[in-house]
């Protein structure tokens, strides 16, 4: 068996050989055990796989999606509220891209920082700051909170507003979100596997405090008039 | 107005969805559904979930899948208005499911740098000779499979998507999938046949 005839029996079995090759195929095939039994089992396999059986998901998914698109409907109504609020006044001294780019720049150099400052050990001396003592205060954690809040109802809101925005927007949005929120779970495992590091809590905190400063403006963004 | 692929033009319906006729109650829940019933939502819910369960669980893996189904309902809920009735319900739920389940892969790939394309993970799986048993085998087999080698098989050899399709909603040409969906069967070969 021959890799020529090898690379060829997925396509014989789709039917995505010419007439020619095929013949050629199919008289090589007559001839060559090993390739006649390479066919014979992908087909099996192929076969198997087109009549697998569905399965349901052991737990209720529903109570989670019912709750989910319920808070929708409260989103759809959170963005009238925000124009209420006279965000729509506000003019914007940077383009949504250059909000983006400058964003990811700081969640990359604070990153790096963080990547340089663990290198370099724990602090001390002159340098040492006492406000991130290695025990981390529990104050430290309420940022945190807050954070996640203030995430989950702009989430909403842009969500709510995302139609108004040029698809190309949404989509620079979301990949941007999407590279704040790597950021931020690598964070957070680092911050797992360092409990005590007042480095990598302080870049935590500050990668969720640009994310949702990003989305307050991304939010502001769909809730302006048209 | 045309229906809303979410996929992009030029993308079909898988054949195995095509055939799907949708009982006059699924079009009624529908309806009701895009008028803000969530009753009848979970209907369609209840009716559709393992389809959409299964799908999740081949592509990406079981402990992602239930988060991911009901991602894919949540999204369905959303688009509902999008919806016309040109194709069943399923056909049109089926394709949110791919995109969103590619959209958690794109997210997974950033994540990780590159899903791994480890194929000894395959031998973690074990084997069986016979094939009575080639089925759930398979089932095992196809969750050890190099993620872009997997992704092409499922949407192949599972839910019969062609390749030109797949190539679309991956954004590489029909040359790379027909080339990872003989590298996924031969693999999976490997392992089932030996």
């Amino acid at each position: 068996m021959s890799d020529r005839w090898t690379e060829s029996i997925s396509e014989y079995l789709d039917g995505g050989l010419e007439a020619a090759q095929r013949r050629l195929f199919e008289a090589h095939v007559a001839e060559c055990a090993e390739c006649a039994a390479a066919v014979e089992d992908l087909r099996l396999i192929t076969s198997r796989a087109h009549g697998l059986p569905t399965e349901a998901p052991e737990a209720d998914l529903w109570p989670g999606i019912e709750t989910r698109i319920r808070s929708l409907g409260t989103a759809a109504r959170a963005v009238p509220a925000a124009r209420r609020g006279g965000l729509t006044a506000i003019r914007f001294s940077f383009s949504l891209p250059q909000l983006a780019a400058a964003c990811l720049a700081l969640v990359v150099l604070s990153g790096g920082a963080v990547w340089y400052a663990l290198r370099q050990g724990p602090p001390r001396g002159l340098f040492a700051d006492r406000s991130m003592s290695r025990a981390a205060p529990a104050s430290l954690n309420a940022p945190d909170h807050v954070a996640i809040r203030d995430v989950e109802e702009l989430g909403r809101v842009l969500a709510a507003g995302r139609e108004k925005l040029d698809p190309a927007t949404v989509r620079s949005l979301e990949e941007s979100l999407l590279i704040i929120d790597v950021a931020i779970r690598q964070a957070k495992r680092a911050l797992d596997a360092d409990p005590n590091n007042p480095y990598v809590r302080a870049h935590l905190d500050d990668t969720m405090r640009r994310k949702v400063e990003f989305l307050r403006r991304a939010t502001m963004l769909a809730s302006a008039p048209q | 107005m045309n229906e809303e692929s979410p996929w992009g033009p030029g993308v079909t319906a898988p054949t195995t969805l095509e055939n799907a006729v949708p009982p006059a109650s699924e079009r009624a829940d529908v309806s009701r559904a895009q008028n803000g019933d969530t009753r009848a939502f979970e209907r369609l819910y209840r009716t559709h979930a393992a389809r959409i369960f299964s799908l999740a669980r081949r592509m990406i893996g079981v402990d992602l899948a239930g988060e991911l189904t009901q991602d894919v309902f949540v999204r369905a809920w959303e688009k509902l208005r999008t919806f016309r009735g040109e194709s069943a319900f399923g056909t049109w739920l089926h394709r949110v499911a791919i995109n969103v389940i590619l959209h958690r892969r794109g997210v997974l790939n950033v994540e990780r740098g590159r899903l791994d394309d480890d194929e000894g993970a395959l031998d973690q799986v074990a084997a069986r000779r016979g094939s009575s048993e080639l089925g759930m085998d398979l089932e095992g087999a196809i969750g050890k499979l190099p993620s872009g080698a997997r992704v092409v098989f499922v949407l192949h050899d599972v839910e019969g998507f062609k390749h030109e399709e797949i190539a679309d909603l991956l954004g590489v040409t029909a040359g790379t999938t027909k080339a990872q969906l003989h590298r996924a069967r031969m693999i999976l070969r490997q392992h089932l046949c030996r």
